[in-house]
């Protein structure tokens, strides 16, 4: 295991936990990484995760906690810094690069993402996917909105609902 | 709204089938706060899973110069508060007016109205109300550099409700007069904001709600407000009271308890 360079609390080597996905995958993971979950953090102070422990998480597919632990590793650096009041403007503009990209995927992986982001509480997370499925809902009619998340086309009598609905909410599509 | 064939190319494609919809309603919240609340409403629409959503968004910020505006925005304040969930508390309630010179002072009072039918939720709480109308919305500019109108054209009334479930109340509205409740109690009041209105009782309605009707009342602020001669404040939860611009004040009494 490498010592990372400078001193932060931990004695000099990155502690390490492991985390086991519902489909028995282990992940090994710098704890400040893991961290960055509120659901894990009060488990990992509590010295878990370690050794040949690992941390069981039941409601995780290993597709998904792979997508969870890039994001983790990738933004633990800065949530180390307290937000990273002194990253420099290359740093930031990196991170939100990687974020624009990271939820540049498929709706299937993003309901996942959503679910275990909740699930773990990783707040920044939760804040990205949430934006993302905003950003795909903002300034468009619901039509474009069926279209863009991909409902299927309505029977028709959901169709008629629908219409009746929108007549009885008129004052917000007048 | 009609759909035929283009509408939805891609949906054998399970890639792009709709996942979103699965999501339990918290977290279909959590995202639809990010979105402007007319567009919020329309996606009522989408499908049955989404008729009750947005009834029960945890924050309703209402403005009128959002990008996707209706014909009416009395109508959709008064509708959205209508058709808000009944057993939900409701956190905040903003409603901004702001578009440039887009109402005369009746229909501002119209919508303050609407706004005000929140008060008529008496069995949740509304933790903060707001209403702010800027003063570009409203043509007061022309008001003011003709004196002589202002004298012969009375101010339109705005009368403001007995809110028994608001814990803060802010109202920002320059040029009309406000006149407040005489009966009820605000029972959960902490916080009264008001800017811009005119009185014309010379204070009395500020000082019977204060000492009769705000019973856990600790903050008030009154900013350039107009036809206050005296204030009476007499007060056993009174902390903190802010005066700027109060111009006609001639009389000032305030007995409250020590604070602990």
């Amino acid at each position: 295991m490498a010592a990372p360079e400078s001193g932060d609390g931990n004695n000099g080597a990155a502690r390490m936990v492991t985390l086991i996905s519902s489909d028995n995958t282990r992940f090994e993971v710098e704890a400040a990484a893991a961290s960055l979950s509120q659901t894990l953090q009060l488990t990992i102070l509590d010295g878990g995760g370690g050794g040949g422990d690992g941390i069981p998480l039941p409601n995780v597919d290993s597709a998904t906690l792979s997508k969870v632990l890039e994001y983790c590793i990738k933004h633990a650096p800065a949530a180390a810094n307290g937000g990273a009041p002194n990253a420099t403007a290359v740093d930031r503009a990196e991170l939100e690069r990687f974020d624009n990209e990271f939820v540049n995927i498929d709706q299937s992986v993003l309901y996942s993402l959503i679910m275990a982001a909740h699930n773990l509480e990783i707040e920044g997370l939760q804040s990205l996917v949430a934006k993302k499925v905003a950003d795909m809902i903002k300034g468009k009619s619901p039509m474009e909105i069926r279209r863009t998340l991909g409902f299927p086309d309505p029977t028709p009598e959901e169709q008629a609902e629908m219409n009746a609905h929108m007549l009885e909410y008129g004052w917000a599509y007048e | 709204m009609v759909c035929n064939g283009p509408c939805s190319p891609a949906v054998d494609d399970e890639s792009r089938r709709d996942r979103i919809s699965n999501l339990p309603d918290d977290l279909l919240l959590r995202i639809l706060v990010l979105v402007p609340l007319v567009e919020v409403v329309r996606t009522s629409v989408l499908s049955r899973r989404w008729v009750h959503v947005w009834t029960r968004l945890p924050m309703l910020e209402f403005a009128d110069d959002e990008a996707s505006p209706v014909a009416s925005f009395a109508n959709l304040v008064a509708g959205v508060i209508r058709g808000y969930a009944t057993d939900v508390d409701m956190p905040d309630v903003l409603i901004s007016v702001r578009g440039c010179f887009q109402y005369t002072l009746d229909e501002a009072v119209r919508i303050a109205a609407s706004a005000f039918l929140v008060a008529q939720r008496a069995t949740t709480t509304t933790t903060r109300f707001g209403f702010f109308v800027s003063r570009h919305a409203v043509n007061l500019e022309l008001d003011e550099t003709e004196d002589e109108d202002d004298e012969c054209i009375p101010p339109p009334t705005l009368h403001m409700p007995c809110f028994p479930m608001v814990t803060e109340f802010a109202l920002s509205f320059r040029g009309v007069e406000l006149r407040m409740p005489r009966t009820g109690v605000f029972e959960k009041l902490t916080k009264l904001y008001i800017f811009g209105v005119q009185f014309t009782d010379g204070g009395d309605g500020i000082n019977n709600a204060i000492i009769r009707q705000c019973p856990c009342h600790q903050d008030l602020e009154l900013h350039r407000v107009e036809g206050i001669k005296m204030l009476f404040l007499l007060s056993e939860s009174l902390l903190r009271l802010r005066l700027y611009k109060v111009m006609d004040l001639e009389r000032l009494l305030v007995t409250a308890k020590k604070p602990p």
